[in-house]
């Protein structure tokens, strides 16, 4: 049996703030929450251009005893989470078998402030022993578990590690668990919080981190610009409540929009170089699942880090994909002013397409001022746009690995 | 060092638990300071403290067993060679 599968809640936290329409308003206007960032106790100084929560306040949001049982990623995680539950007014819904919903989350780091905090202790200040909760709270599934236990919610809790397409791929498949009947809701979504110290370090010596001052900061990243130098690192995490659209209907939730397509493939040719043909399937995969025609599709919301190569793979993709509409169809990537969430980048992105949909608005590339000869051919969006048509949407998340997936929503009222 | 408030001050942290409604007869088990929780607790007071746990201890049912298993823990310290 297959059911249509309704977006009935979405929670965020970002560098823009933890209101999904305040996040989405900000984008639209061409704000950037990028600021330069130090990451606290670093040996060496370090400052790099970063998307960081500074207002994220795990104590407020979820107590102090229950946020120190917790680590960063976690937190938001359940901040996130709670805020879709209650966005979707299940806090208020007494019919729902909750032991039948799950939790598919998605997460690359999983708990890496834990982990750095650990090593620290053990190596640089030469403690024997660390923390005696260090491995609970370091853990990938960490997150999807505090959810559950928050929430009560007793279906299948997983937890996707795919690099930057983890939680495109939590959601997905959390949509096919809806979808199938199996769940008559699911939350889902992910969260990350790189900004440590070893992990800046890391992503710095890999030479893809575009780097800047403090004046600089904000408009740093430059996707599909010919200046363009690279990604942002930003904390943070998404949450979206997928549910049966006649659950949905009959109990006259707000449905944000509709998830009708999935699609995830493998370059299987290369871990950091990506490959257009890879990506090509996974688009295609999305637009067949959701029985969607190229001539639908009004927006994309692009992987678009801003590296070099990323940028190209992905143009060249869609402008295979889309054929002879690749000049119509508008394009942007947000990264440009949220960062690059790594394992929440496809969450956070999913809700910035869903907005989309249900604010028919395009939000646009920011700092897109010389459009890089590779990256032309497509429909460009530099400026927030109001009031278009947004029939159907993608969203595109590209990993490490080779691993991509591809999200494919329509508008609530198709 | 007076070990009473340092494991006041540690549950309050840890736990967000008023201190106010704790006794020393308050039980650990009251606080829902479950076994997870009482290593966490030992190893921050540990930290505070600079003596270490064992590895191996009978679990305080109250908070006057737990202050009486810190202060022993000092006086182990104490009694070692330096």
């Amino acid at each position: 049996m297959s059911r249509r599968v309704a977006v009935t809640g979405l929670g965020v936290v970002t560098p823009h703030g933890d209101d999904p329409d305040a996040f989405f308003a900000a984008l639209m206007r061409g704000e950037s929450a990028i600021r330069l960032f130090s990451p606290e106790d670093a040996p060496n100084p370090q400052a790099v251009p970063a998307g960081h929560c500074a207002g994220f306040d795990a104590a407020a949001r979820l107590g102090r005893g229950r946020a120190n049982g917790m680590d960063r990623f976690s937190q938001m995680a359940t901040a996130a989470a709670e805020s879709a539950w209650r966005d979707a007014g299940l806090d208020r819904d007494e019919t729902l078998p909750k032991q039948d919903v799950g939790v598919f989350w998605g997460t690359g780091g999983g708990g890496i402030t834990t982990t750095e905090r650990g090593y620290r202790d053990l190596f640089l200040r030469g403690k024997a022993r660390i923390s005696p909760v260090s491995v609970i709270l370091g853990m990938n599934n960490a997150a999807a578990s505090h959810i559950a236990i928050g929430l009560g919610l007793g279906g299948a809790n997983f937890t996707y590690s795919v690099a930057c397409a983890s939680s495109a791929i939590a959601i997905g498949e959390a949509f096919r668990r809806v979808r199938s009947g199996e769940a008559p809701a699911m939350l889902a979504g992910g969260s990350e919080t790189p900004l440590v110290y070893g992990v800046i370090r890391a992503w710095e010596s890999l030479q893809v981190l575009a780097l800047g001052d403090e004046a600089g900061a904000p408009a740093v990243c430059r996707p599909f610009d010919s200046e363009r130098r690279g990604l942002v690192l930003t904390e943070g995490a998404g949450a979206i409540v997928l549910e049966d659209w006649d659950r949905a209907v009959a109990r006259g939730a707000r449905i944000h929009a509709e998830l009708v397509g999935y699609g995830s493939s493998c370059d299987h040719s290369h871990l950091s170089r990506p490959d257009p043909a890879g990506q090509v399937r996974a688009l295609k995969a999305a637009l067949a699942d959701g029985d969607l025609q190229i001539g639908e599709i009004d927006y994309v919301n692009a992987h678009g880090t801003a590296t070099r190569e990323g940028d190209a793979a992905e143009i060249a993709a869609l402008k295979e994909v889309l054929a002879d509409r690749a000049g119509e169809v508008a394009v942007s990537a947000t990264k440009s002013m949220h960062g690059h969430a790594m394992g929440a980048a496809g969450v956070v992105e999913a809700i910035v397409t869903v907005q989309a949909l249900a604010n028919q608005a395009i939000p646009p590339t920011a700092h897109l001022a010389s459009l890089a000869p590779e990256c032309t051919g497509l429909r460009h969006i530099t400026a927030g746009e109001h009031g278009v048509e947004v029939r159907a949407a993608l969203s595109n998340s590209f990993a490490f690995g080779g691993s991509n997936a591809v999200l494919a929503f329509r508008r609530a009222g198709s | 060092m007076d070990v009473y408030p340092i494991i006041l001050e540690a549950l309050h942290n840890r736990y967000d638990i008023a201190v106010d409604s704790v006794t020393p007869e308050t039980t650990l088990e009251s606080l829902q300071v479950d076994s997870l929780g009482l290593v966490e607790l030992m190893f921050e007071v540990e930290d505070r403290l600079g003596v270490p746990a064992p590895q191996d201890f009978a679990a305080p049912v109250t908070i006057a067993d737990l202050v009486k298993l810190v202060e022993r823990m000092q006086g182990n310290h104490a009694g070692q060679p330096a």
